[in-house]
């Protein structure tokens, strides 16, 4: 027995000491790793990794392995960690209590179940789905989540899936001009060639735009080399501070200052690449009286007149001698003109000393700039990389939003494209790169069928039967018919080129009548959205969505200009919770990495796509949302082993490993993507320069004269019914001109400046500026979240640097501190985006929201892109 | 033993504050702390104005006034030429922060936490905050707990313009004396403010 009682004891001990052992052990399994996944605070998803500590997510650096940021990240990249903890972080869903609405008025949340929110959002949207899918207004317009973006138009069938307008601080005209013209998307300077850069009212490679982090590193080694740049903006920008000239130009002109540098290249120094116009653009084409191109009787193909040989020749024509640029010609008894020769004409009356009264820059410094932009061009100069012989042509004319967010879109983004093409300087060495759309599998798919490259990104060029690309004008959203009475709440009906008009939902919804508009929005679902802050005129959006019955807000955080006006919030994941494979979409690099989740999320959070398809499911329109998804990422591969199956639901990571498998083979899909983190890789100079082959690109674009004609006969067809109508196509025209902006003629002359306000480099998203160590480093500079004025007009006026004032524009009011300094022009009031007015202790109130200032509407508008104005006609006065 | 510098090289800097954000969350200092930061200065009467970004940080001066200035002798510099605070010998005097020609010297009084007027910590705080003792001085250190892991400061990896350039200045092979050499040869690095005398080891290049 005693033996026995010994045995157990020993046992016993044993057991205690393997327990006290296998204790102690676990107390080393403390978690500290990095986890590789991208950024999201962009749109760019540079690699990152992330540093995991027993769970929390403690800091964020680049990942050395990723080509594109090469090890590096910007301000923001951080930014997401004190996200990821914010007080205010949506972790249930919740129903708003307080019936009132409006500006910090406080929703009163309530949480509520899971359940309660179906039970609240399916009935409702299952009533709209069956009487009148248009009646949901959508906007999910989140850059990390790209197949979320067409729910709402692809799967609900809404028309009205873009209430957020990309226009505002986004591509505008731009993505119009780029697409028509070259089949892709976005640009940016050559870096590792280019000489000598105009930056205008943009911050590549500075402060703003494409790919930040790794623009920076190409710029910076650029400017090492000798870059001379000349930044053409409102305010000596973070780019002026760098450059070797600042030009402070009125704001809304730089299409004025354009038209004055192209007279100069054409008229004055005739500084234009011959052989390029020639060779690989419409310019020789004849141009007959009705303003379209002069067609071959019998062929139908366009004509070129042969200047040697005295005769017209089809464009093709294998005896061409040489193409006419110049001078005026009979053919068939028609009079004809090459396109150049109308372009040039054009041209001639904006001479740098009429651009000089607009832009108040001197007319010596537009001409000096231009014959520099001239001279630099090196045009007819080549250069060899890797036993291949290129056009050497360093220079570029960049430029972005502030250059081109006016009414005048379509026409501003036009004569900048012009300047780079008329010397020959795009797709070249050192010229301005066309950049894809980056996450689009079906340019993938076509790149691969027809140039054999593996999965990068590619402009879809594709030449027509006049031997000119294919315009791409479907990038974002399907062609929508002529039609009327309008479907789309933003008129998309007569934006036959545009590419949306977000902010004309709230115009359609305040006045109907005007627009035409026959049936009333009753609902809406925002995912990650933001339209209040960010659609000019916040206050009339306020008053838009307070005619809605029902708003969903899907968002990491509870306080958000647009989420204050919710009836019920919903928990979204965060980008350190949740699976995505993102392209970078930068240019000179191109493949995609993988988004891992790197933390747990909280435990009612659900991925928007999940929520979506939970959301499909219930509505009884999964096989849509299954079908959409094929459609996109996965049916261009023809693998139909890859489909998803119409009724079964998939998490993201079984729909990204599938699309992957069927882009890359079966052994590249998620599981490769864990392994490996990204597949990008540096793009080829034969991918980067003219990779397009024989093909022409439109100088005098037809496309868009086309489309105008077409609209202008629909119109006249049904009468005009609308006032508005009448004079909607007068900017569809196929080269620049200049047209005067209402923020150049406020009918109150009281408003004697130009409101413009800039992003920094901190700060993308709304919800960037109220995170803590953001708005803690903003506000240690005061001019960054200050309305800066000139020290003229700030003297003029009586005002000093911390003067209390109110700023007031025909749209509204906002109260904003001083700053004086030498660095912005004397017509000007600069604002930052770093104003948010929400209830967050961080959220920097003092600094204005620039979109109460802007004016909104269809008068302030473009016709051809869909692009709002975004500078405002403002007064200030003391506050008190 | 080693001299370890810094070269900044102006040129490059582009005042995008990825360092001042970095190093902010590498140490998750307080509000208003900014151990790496940069300043804008703009000179010249419109339109004629120019400009220049300029990032800063602990200068790791080789006789650095802040050490001398310490009564408990909390402040003393390594054998590689970093010039740590022992929080557990400082008493909070602050006659450092006086002393630090540059402002490079901060005070940690406790509650360094973003939300404390919420009375929120977020999970991040309190693990840096937790062994962190209050009423001490607090100062960049050359991410210090980063060069033992033989990784570079926080603040030098981060910058997407390249311009932060860290290693031993007496080392003839160290990534800043190539850098001189190779990049911008016969452009001579200054200190910021090389009258007062502490012999910064932060060099810029105009």
């Amino acid at each position: 027995m005693l033996d026995t009682l010994l045995k157990t004891h020993r046992k016993n001990m044993v057991k205690r000491m393997m327990h006290l052992l296998e204790k102690m052990d676990q107390r080393d399994k403390w978690q500290d790793e990095w986890i590789p996944t991208t950024c999201s605070m962009c749109l760019h998803h540079c690699g990152v990794l992330v540093h995991v500590v027993n769970g929390v997510a403690i800091k964020v650096e680049g990942d050395p392995d990723n080509p594109d940021n090469a090890g590096h990240n910007c301000a923001r990249a951080p930014a997401v960690l004190m996200r990821q903890y914010d007080p205010l972080r949506v972790k249930k869903p919740m129903i708003r209590t307080n019936p009132e609405k409006g500006v910090g008025v406080d929703p009163k949340w309530r949480e509520i179940s899971w359940d309660e929110a179906w039970e609240i959002i399916v009935p409702r949207l299952k009533k709209i789905l069956e009487e009148d899918p248009r009646k949901l207004l959508f906007a999910a317009t989140d850059f990390r989540r790209p197949w979320i973006w067409a729910w709402g138009g692809a799967v609900f069938g809404t028309p009205n899936g873009f209430f957020s307008d990309l226009g505002t601080t986004c591509g505008g005209g731009y993505h119009p001009v780029n697409g028509i013209i070259f089949g892709s998307f976005a640009t940016q300077p050559d870096w590792r060639y280019v000489k000598y850069l105009v930056s205008v009212g943009g911050g590549d490679g500075f402060e703003s735009h494409l790919h930040l982090t790794c623009n920076i590193r190409r710029a910076s080694e650029a400017r090492l080399r000798g870059l001379k740049v000349v930044v053409v903006d409102p305010r000596m920008s973070n780019a002026a501070v760098k450059a070797d000239e600042w030009v402070p130009i009125r704001p809304g002109t730089s299409l004025a200052f354009a038209l004055g540098m192209l007279n100069v290249m054409l008229w004055e120094v005739k500084g234009y690449d011959e052989w390029f116009l020639k060779y690989r653009t419409n310019a020789p084409y004849l141009i007959g009286p009705d303003g379209y191109y002069l067609r071959d009787s019998a062929s139908k193909k366009p004509l070129i007149w042969d200047p040697v040989d005295n005769m017209a020749r089809t464009f093709d024509d294998k005896n061409i001698k040489d193409f006419a640029l110049e001078g005026v010609y009979q053919v068939d008894g028609k009079e004809a003109k090459p396109a150049f020769q109308i372009i040039k004409e054009k041209i001639r009356e904006y001479t740098p000393e009429w651009a000089s009264k607009i832009t108040t820059v001197p007319a010596e410094t537009i001409r000096r700039i231009a014959k520099e932009f001239v001279s630099n061009a090196h045009i007819g100069e080549t250069i060899e990389i890797d036993g291949k012989t290129y056009p050497y042509r360093p220079v570029c004319f960049q430029w972005y939003r502030g250059a081109h967010a006016h009414e005048h879109s379509w026409l501003a983004n036009l004569a900048y494209k012009y300047i780079n093409m008329i010397v020959g300087a795009v797709d070249t060495p050192g010229g301005q790169i066309n950049v894809p759309l980056g996450w689009d599998p079906h340019i993938d798919a076509w790149a691969e069928k027809r140039y054999g490259w593996k999965g990068p990104a590619y402009n879809f060029v594709v030449p027509n039967e006049d031997g000119i690309v294919t315009p791409w004008i479907y990038e974002l959203r399907p062609p929508v018919p002529m039609e009327y009475p309008p479907k789309h709440l933003d008129l998309l009906e007569y934006f036959p080129v545009g590419l949306e008009a977000g902010h004309l939902y709230v115009d359609a919804i305040l006045n109907p009548d005007y627009f035409g508009i026959d049936y009333r929005p009753e609902a809406a679902l925002f995912i990650h959205a933001n339209p209040v802050w960010n659609i000019p005129g916040s206050l009339r959006t306020i008053e838009a969505l307070k005619k809605l019955d029902l708003i969903i807000s899907m968002d990491i955080i509870a306080a958000s200009e647009t989420t204050m006006m919710a009836d019920i919030v919903l928990p979204d994941t965060s980008p350190l919770e949740s699976w995505a494979l993102l392209h970078c979409e930068a240019p000179f690099v191109t493949g995609y990495t993988l988004r891992r989740p790197v933390v747990k999320p909280p435990p009612e959070a659900m991925d928007a796509t999940d929520f979506l398809t939970e959301l499909s499911a219930r509505l009884g329109i999964l096989s849509k949302w299954n079908g959409f998804l094929n459609w996109r990422y996965i049916e261009p591969w023809k693998k139909p082993q890859y489909y998803l199956e119409p009724d079964r639901k998939y998490t993201v990571a079984e729909f990204l490993d599938r699309w992957m498998k069927a882009q890359y083979g079966e052994d590249h899909g998620l599981d490769w993507f864990i392994k490996n983190k990204n597949n990008i890789r540096e793009m080829t100079p034969e991918e980067l320069y003219w990779p397009y082959g024989d093909v022409r690109v439109q100088l005098y674009v037809e496309t868009v004269k086309k489309y105008g004609d077409e609209l202008e006969s629909f119109f006249k067809r049904i009468g005009y019914p609308k006032p508005w109508m009448r004079d909607w196509t007068r900017d569809y025209l196929p080269y620049p001109a200049w047209r005067d902006l209402k923020i150049h003629n406020p009918q109150d002359p009281s408003y004697d400046l130009y409101m413009i306000y800039y992003k920094l480099p901190h700060v993308t998203f709304a919800d960037q500026a109220t995170v803590p160590w953001t708005s803690d480093i903003l506000q240690s500079k005061p001019d960054l979240v200050s309305a800066l004025i000139n020290s003229e007009t700030a003297a003029r006026k009586g005002l000093k640097t911390g003067d209390e004032v109110i700023i007031e524009s025909p749209a509204g009011s906002v109260r904003a501190f001083v700053y004086v300094t030498e660095a912005v022009h004397p017509d000007v009031v600069a604002l930052s985006n770093a104003g948010r007015w929400v209830r967050h202790p961080w959220a920097i109130g003092k600094a204005p929201s620039p979109s109460i200032l802007v004016e909104e509407g269809l008068e302030l508008t473009d016709k051809v892109s869909g692009c709002p104005e975004t500078a405002a006609r403002v007064r200030i006065v003391k506050a008190r | 033993m080693a001299r370890l510098g810094m070269l900044i090289d102006l040129k490059r800097c582009v005042g995008c504050d990825a360092c001042t954000m970095a190093c902010k969350s590498e140490h998750v200092t307080p509000p208003g702390v900014f151990f790496a930061r940069v300043y804008r200065h703009f000179y010249g009467k419109y339109p004629n104005v120019k400009g220049f970004f300029l990032p800063v940080l602990c200068n790791q001066c080789e006789d650095p006034p802040c050490l001398k200035s310490c009564p408990s002798g909390a402040i003393y510099k390594t054998d590689d030429g970093v010039v740590l605070v022992d929080e557990g010998k400082c008493v909070g005097a602050r006659a450092c922060e006086a002393a630090c020609p540059y402002g490079h010297m901060f005070f940690y009084e406790g509650d360094g936490h973003y939300f404390r007027n919420m009375g929120y910590i977020t999970p991040i705080e309190e693990l840096h905050f937790k062994y962190r003792r209050p009423n001490t001085a607090m100062k960049c250190n050359f991410c210090y707990h980063r060069l033992k892991e033989g990784k570079e400061p926080a603040c030098v990896v981060v910058c997407p313009a390249e311009c932060r350039i860290f290693g031993d200045l007496d080392d003839p092979e160290s990534k800043p004396n190539r850098y001189l050499k190779e990049k911008r040869p016969g452009v001579e690095p200054i200190p910021i403010r090389p009258e007062a005398g502490t012999k910064p080891k932060v060099l810029y290049l105009p």
